[in-house]
């Protein structure tokens, strides 16, 4: 059995070298931020090698979002009759005119792909940065003024929180139209609570602190207290979030898409490619399996820089945040 | 202790009627008129109004919903509108027409809602009994694996697998392991349900969007705990490290762990669905998925409020056992 | 009157890396501990007190590493033995009192569950004979209606009962060294009085070394046998405690007693100030260079050993045994 160690300082900083053989042993865990003495927190992200991986991929990504319409080899919406069910290019049949293959009714996967990805990111981007404004300031305003406000937050977060957001998508969209802003607003009305959850948390945590004692002795107003101090503080916490929830919600766009609940096609979402390409697993695997690596690799690199931020800022567990109730 | 179930019972109960006419609402507001469905085409104007009259559909909403809530009292969550009480689902205007009309056609009873709920939750709960005991075992082990070996290959390693796993869509992965498994590979039969064994894939599949999570509550709780000075007492007193870590630092870690579980049963419920869809696995998911598409409202309904009323006693739970596992919580 | 030694702790070195460098804690520091004695240990706040503590039990955890040294107990190297002989001696022969109590035991389990716990982990005594045993040693440090408070929960405890069941623990099974970190530390004085009068009785009851570790000089001079001066990782001055107290030699042991506040005579103005050692020691020479109002130039250059200056009295200083010095009065 391994052996347990514990106690010592909290001292950051790396061990000494080791004249000794290294033993495995269980190392305690260093986890209240300290302020770093020596590195600044661009220092410390940048020396980081997985964080910095995970910042090139993105930058991948971003540069295929951005250039999509100039990069993409074929108009994502062209049929090409005689081209259908291509597979990809590594593939027997595959070519390098349609590099990842095509798809029911001949468009190029690749294109769709690129597109979908466009979309599919806009509309996480839209939907995170709703639920952190809206979520974030009635959080905060439940902690910082407590009482009435945050036992209806709390109860009205319960009650959404009561099903899961599936059924509720379900509910809504099978009935409305599936439009860019409509599939926007039901993740966000189905995402928020969590948000205001963990703001909330976070708030109660900075109000016993010193330094919001202090603000107030000053006289500084409820408001002021909050935006100016409070945030600014927990930004580091939320930004963490809301990367990794930018990686859920395209998640969450691709589940609804799949089921037919996202933005409809022949509307390339990285969802409703794989939706549409469940139909045809048995012959034309690809359509529905390519898309999902694809997001694995950006989920991968907004984790990694995810992780990397909460290194650097010393800010404890960025998954541990989002499960405060 | 037991004035507080009660209040929070009531609240729990408060919570549930609110969800259910929430979705009540919904469903009903939203255009996609069921009695127009049930017509088809071809249908007079005064054959749809009789539809809705006998469904119920012309009536406020709150009366509507007031009739439904005595009737749930009562045991009764209603009736499907689709499916028949023999199993198979029947549509067509016919079957609501009452005798007096000539039709010349059977009518079929409908499937009483209860009863299909009921009769799918076996399943449903198999997979997710199965997907929480994957939860539990493999995150542990991994987790404990992690905080033992902490700033090692291990560690690392570990905290990828996390990493890849909450990266993935679990659907896709279920999509994945059916394509490699069922057709390319023709292995195993992924898809339906002829046996317990058929829960497995899906209950891995499902237990993968957990996993992540909790497998980085342990790992971050447990190193907390174990440089925590009490630990450091223990050891001076000569306890053995085994002992230390099962009876004392797991111990530690449960108060964060079940609140965790509080929640993500949340994630469980919704994630089974789209898995039950996904693996064509006949549970709870699988019946609600395809009645919304359907638009059988008194399914969708039973489900949802089934739903609703689990997540509320489970977080009621949830807090009590709180007040159990730590002695210094004391219950407001 | 010589008693056997029990505790011989050679040239210790314990060291903590941090973000400033290496913190070198405990830097070459020797004593002993005899059977049936009580050593003090003194030294202001982050002079390497704990350190040496958990140096000895060897619960120093990374960043911190004991670098070299040997620890003699009853003849065999705690240093060089493996993990799970340690485990053995922990809680046994050597047990340790840590300040602070209540963070020291598991708050999710009853005080007499941890009591039988300590107790059931070195002897093969079943539930029942740790739990009479556990109730007899509850009463033994003073802690009434113990068959009651066995099943109270660490937080249910006041902060002097606290300590008191902290110390049945490390009593439990009769050690033969006993370490005790500043143990009357958060205590309100007339507890501190009621658990220097359970020690002392334990010390006439048994003959159990003792390492009594504090910044508290009144506690030293009242249970202490003999006296170690630690101060920047290193050991300043030792001796027996009248010695030490009475004629210091170094010149911070006499700042330090010159600091206690006297409540008479002309001293009544102005509290001294003492500087905390903060073991980032970067110089040569001695660790008191600084502060010293004796200094000599040798003294930054050279590190002074300890020498003898009187009977069985040792200082680090290059500052002869004869060297006029004045004595607060």
């Amino acid at each position: 059995m391994p052996k347990l160690q514990s106690g010592g300082e909290h001292v950051r900083g790396q061990a000494a070298p080791n004249p000794q053989e290294p033993r495995v042993e269980m190392q305690q865990g260093g986890s209240t931020p300290e302020p770093m003495a020596k590195s600044t927190f661009w220092e410390r992200i940048l020396r980081d090698k997985s964080a910095m991986t995970g910042t090139v991929i993105l930058a991948v990504y971003a540069f295929v979002i951005l250039f999509a319409p100039l990069i993409a080899p074929h108009d994502p919406y062209a049929i090409d009759v005689d081209n259908i069910f291509r597979p990809p290019f590594f593939m027997r049949g595959g070519t390098m005119t349609y590099p990842l293959g095509t798809d029911e009714l001949g468009r190029d996967l690749l294109s769709r792909l690129m597109f979908g990805m466009r979309l599919s990111v806009f509309m996480s981007t839209c939907v995170v940065a709703l639920i952190v404004a809206f979520g974030t300031v009635v959080g905060l305003l439940a902690a910082y003024y407590g009482k009435l406000v945050n036992v209806l937050l709390m109860r009205v977060t319960d009650i959404q929180l009561s099903f899961p957001v599936v059924v509720l998508a379900i509910c809504v969209l099978v009935y409305t139209t599936p439009t860019v802003p409509a599939v926007i607003t039901v993740l966000a009305i189905g995402n928020w609570p969590v948000y205001a959850r963990v703001a909330r948390s976070l708030g109660l945590t900075e109000k016993a602190k010193d330094y919001v004692k202090a603000a107030q002795a000053l006289g500084a107003s409820g408001a002021r207290v909050i935006f100016k101090y409070i945030l600014r503080n927990i930004a580091a916490s939320l930004l963490i979030v809301c990367i990794l929830d930018l990686g859920a919600m395209v998640i969450w766009e691709a589940v609804l898409g799949f089921i037919g609940l996202s933005v409809l096609p022949p509307t390339p979402t990285l969802g409703n490619i794989m939706g549409a390409g469940w139909d045809y697993m048995v012959n034309a695997w690809w359509i529905a399996t390519l898309p999902g690596i694809i997001v694995f690799f950006l989920l991968f690199g907004l984790s990694l820089l995810g992780e990397g931020i909460a290194g650097a800022s010393g800010v404890r567990g960025s998954m541990q945040v989002k499960t405060v109730v | 202790m037991l004035e507080y179930a009660l209040k929070r019972l009531i609240w729990g109960l408060a919570v549930v009627i609110v969800v259910a006419f929430a979705v009540f609402c919904l469903i009903r507001v939203i255009p996609g008129d069921p009695a127009r469905l049930i017509a088809a085409g071809g249908a007079t104007p005064e054959m749809i109004q009789s539809i809705r009259q006998s469904l119920g559909l012309d009536k406020p909403i709150l009366v509507q919903f007031a009739g439904y809530l005595s009737q749930v009292v009562r045991g009764n969550l209603g009736t499907s509108i689709f499916r028949s009480a023999g199993g198979s689902a029947h549509t067509g205007m016919h079957e609501f027409l009452t005798p007096t009309e000539e039709t010349g056609v059977q009518q079929y009873a409908k499937a009483e809602v209860l009863g299909l709920i009921i009769e799918r939750v076996p399943y449903t709960l198999l997979l997710t009994g199965l997907a929480m005991v994957f939860v539990v075992v493999i995150s542990f082990s991994l987790g404990i694996l992690a905080v033992l070996k902490k700033d090692t290959i291990w560690d690392k390693l570990v905290l990828f697998i996390a990493i890849c796993a909450q990266s993935l869509p679990n659907f896709w992965l279920g999509i994945v392991f059916i394509l490699l498994l069922s057709v390319k590979l023709k292995l195993l039969p992924t898809m339906g349900y002829q046996g317990p064994a058929y829960a497995i894939i899906p209950a891995f599949v499902l237990s993968l969007s957990l996993i992540p999570l909790w497998l980085r509550i342990i790992r971050l709780s447990l190193a907390d705990v174990l440089s925590a000075n009490f630990i450091t007492g223990l050891r001076a007193r000569g306890i053995p490290d085994r002992l230390i870590l099962f009876k004392h630092a797991l111990r530690s870690i449960a108060i964060p762990l079940v609140t965790v579980f509080g929640v993500h049963l949340g994630y469980l419920l919704g994630g089974a669905i789209i898995v039950e869809f996904v693996f064509n696995y006949p549970g709870l998911g699988l019946l609600t998925i395809i009645s919304m598409l359907q638009r059988d409202f008194p399914i969708v309904q039973g489900v949802v409020l089934l739903f609703a009323s689990v997540f509320v006693l489970i977080n009621i739970a949830v807090d009590i056992i709180y007040g159990f596992i730590d002695p210094r919580v004391s219950l407001e | 009157m010589s008693s056997e030694t029990i505790l011989d702790v050679r040239n210790l070195k314990t060291y903590y890396a941090t973000d400033a460098g290496m913190r070198k804690v405990v830097d070459g520091f020797s004593f002993q501990v005899k059977k049936g004695r009580v050593l003090g240990l003194a030294g202001p706040g982050g002079s390497g007190k704990t350190t040496v503590a958990l140096s000895v039990m060897r619960l120093i955890a990374p960043p911190g590493k004991i670098i070299s040294g040997e620890i003699f107990f009853k003849g065999r190297d705690l240093l060089k033995l493996p993990e799970r002989e340690l485990a053995k001696l922990r809680g046994l022969e050597i047990s340790i009192v840590f300040q602070d109590a209540s963070s020291y035991m598991d708050p999710l389990y009853v005080i007499g569950d941890q009591l039988m716990e300590t107790i059931q982990a070195h002897s093969g005594a079943t539930k029942e004979e740790a739990r009479k045993r556990g109730i007899e040693l509850l009463t033994r440090v003073g802690i009434p209606d113990a068959v009651d408070r066995m099943k109270n929960f660490p937080h249910q405890f006041s902060g002097g009962m606290q300590q008191r069941a902290l110390i049945a623990m490390a009593i439990a099974n009769n050690p033969t060294l006993l370490i005790l970190d500043d143990p009357t530390r958060s205590l309100d004085v007339t507890i501190q009085a009621q658990v220097i009068q359970m020690l002392v009785h334990l010390r006439e009851q048994t003959e159990v070394a003792i390492l009594l570790i504090s910044s508290n000089v009144a506690l030293m001079s009242q249970f202490a046998d003999d006296i170690v001066i630690i101060f920047g990782g290193r050991c300043i001055e030792m001796g027996p405690k009248n010695t030490v107290l009475g004629s210091p030699h170094h010149p911070y042991t006499r700042s330090l007693l010159e600091a206690i506040p006297v409540l008479e005579g002309e001293r009544l103005n102005r509290l001294k100030v003492l500087p905390e050692s903060r073991g980032l020691w970067e110089g040569n020479g001695c660790v008191w260079y600084s502060s010293c109002q004796y200094r000599m130039g040798r003294c930054a250059l050279e590190v002074p050993q300890l020498a003898e200056v009187g009977e069985g009295h040792y200082s680090a200083c290059f500052l002869g045994a004869h060297e006029p010095h004045k004595i607060a009065t």
